[in-house]
């Protein structure tokens, strides 16, 4: 599978990245075309929680299943995502520097062979420039909030 | 106080229309553009006293709304009320009627604007109006897409 890696410095410390972003309730505005992520598994979230989630991409609407393979508040996850278009891992670090956040995201993601055949070699690009703007709207709503 | 009502009849029994526009995953899919999330933070089942959160995005700029949730009677009536920005109060009511076509659904909000936001109705009135008769349309279409 394809690997795609991307990361930003946020000028908060992890415990405030990681609450913002494993809030389910923040992914819409960081993504703009998702529609949301529900938890479907019981308790907290944490190795083995599952999320349903909805998203529009190219204008149909997806549906996505995922599964926290690794949860490891506040370092990092690791979580599964399947749906229609495509299937990806995607491994988050949270890493301190001082009193900044260093996020990077890597993931290994490949796309339904139609979806791949239609956009191939224009679909690296755009997964890469939608990763860059989930950091960077991440970056902006964080640093936005009152300390 | 501006008022709103459209209705809209939904080829699908009421308890189906109930628990699709109740699901507040929903929220987002229903509205179209414009609502980012609906969330409940109060706990146990919607009833009658449950809280909701939400975010909307109006003229590009993000507002947080609570909702209260003064009447619930599945599968026939659902009234809220909401606070924050851009509305001074916000009062909005769904009622569902079986029909011999499925459920005729009423949708109804009055609210009154933040002053600040007053004399921008004239101009930004008719877009609301539009946009929330092609919500009902598109949430007409996504509960009729489902299978039955």
């Amino acid at each position: 599978m394809p690997r795609f890696e991307n990361s930003i410095l946020i000028n908060r410390p992890p415990e405030e990245v990681w609450a913002f972003m494993t809030d389910m309730f923040n992914a819409p505005r960081m993504r703009p075309g998702f529609l949301g992520w529900r938890q479907t598994s019981p308790g907290p979230l944490g190795v083995g929680s599952t999320m349903q989630g909805r998203a529009v991409i190219l204008g149909m609407e997806a549906r996505l299943n995922a599964r926290f393979v690794e949860w490891d508040p506040p370092h990092g996850w690791v979580v599964t995502i399947f749906g229609r278009p495509f299937r990806s891992i995607d491994r988050v670090t949270l890493e301190r520097i001082g009193n900044t956040t260093r996020i990077s995201r890597s993931s290994e993601f490949e796309p339904h062979p139609v979806l791949k055949l239609l956009l191939w070699p224009l679909y690296p690009t755009l997964v890469r420039r939608q990763q860059r703007a989930v950091f960077e709207n991440a970056k902006r709503l964080l640093e936005s909030q009152p300390r | 106080m501006p008022h709103f009502e459209e209705s809209i009849v939904i080829n699908r029994p009421p308890d189906e229309v109930w628990a699709c526009v109740t699901d507040m995953f929903n929220a987002p899919r229903m509205s179209g553009s414009g609502l980012i999330g609906l969330r409940q933070t109060s706990p146990g089942p919607l009833s009658v006293g449950s809280t909701l959160q939400g975010r909307r995005l109006i003229l590009g700029f993000e507002t947080r709304n609570i909702f209260h949730v003064t009447e619930w009677d599945p599968p026939r009536t659902l009234a809220t009320t909401a606070e924050g920005r851009p509305f001074r109060s916000l009062v909005s009511r769904l009622t569902l009627e079986a029909t011999a076509n499925g459920t005729l659904l009423v949708m109804s909000s009055e609210f009154e604007l933040h002053p600040a936001m007053k004399p921008l109705w004239p101009f930004v009135g008719p877009f609301v109006r539009r946009r929330l008769h092609a919500s009902y349309a598109h949430t007409k279409a996504l509960i009729e897409a489902k299978p039955r």
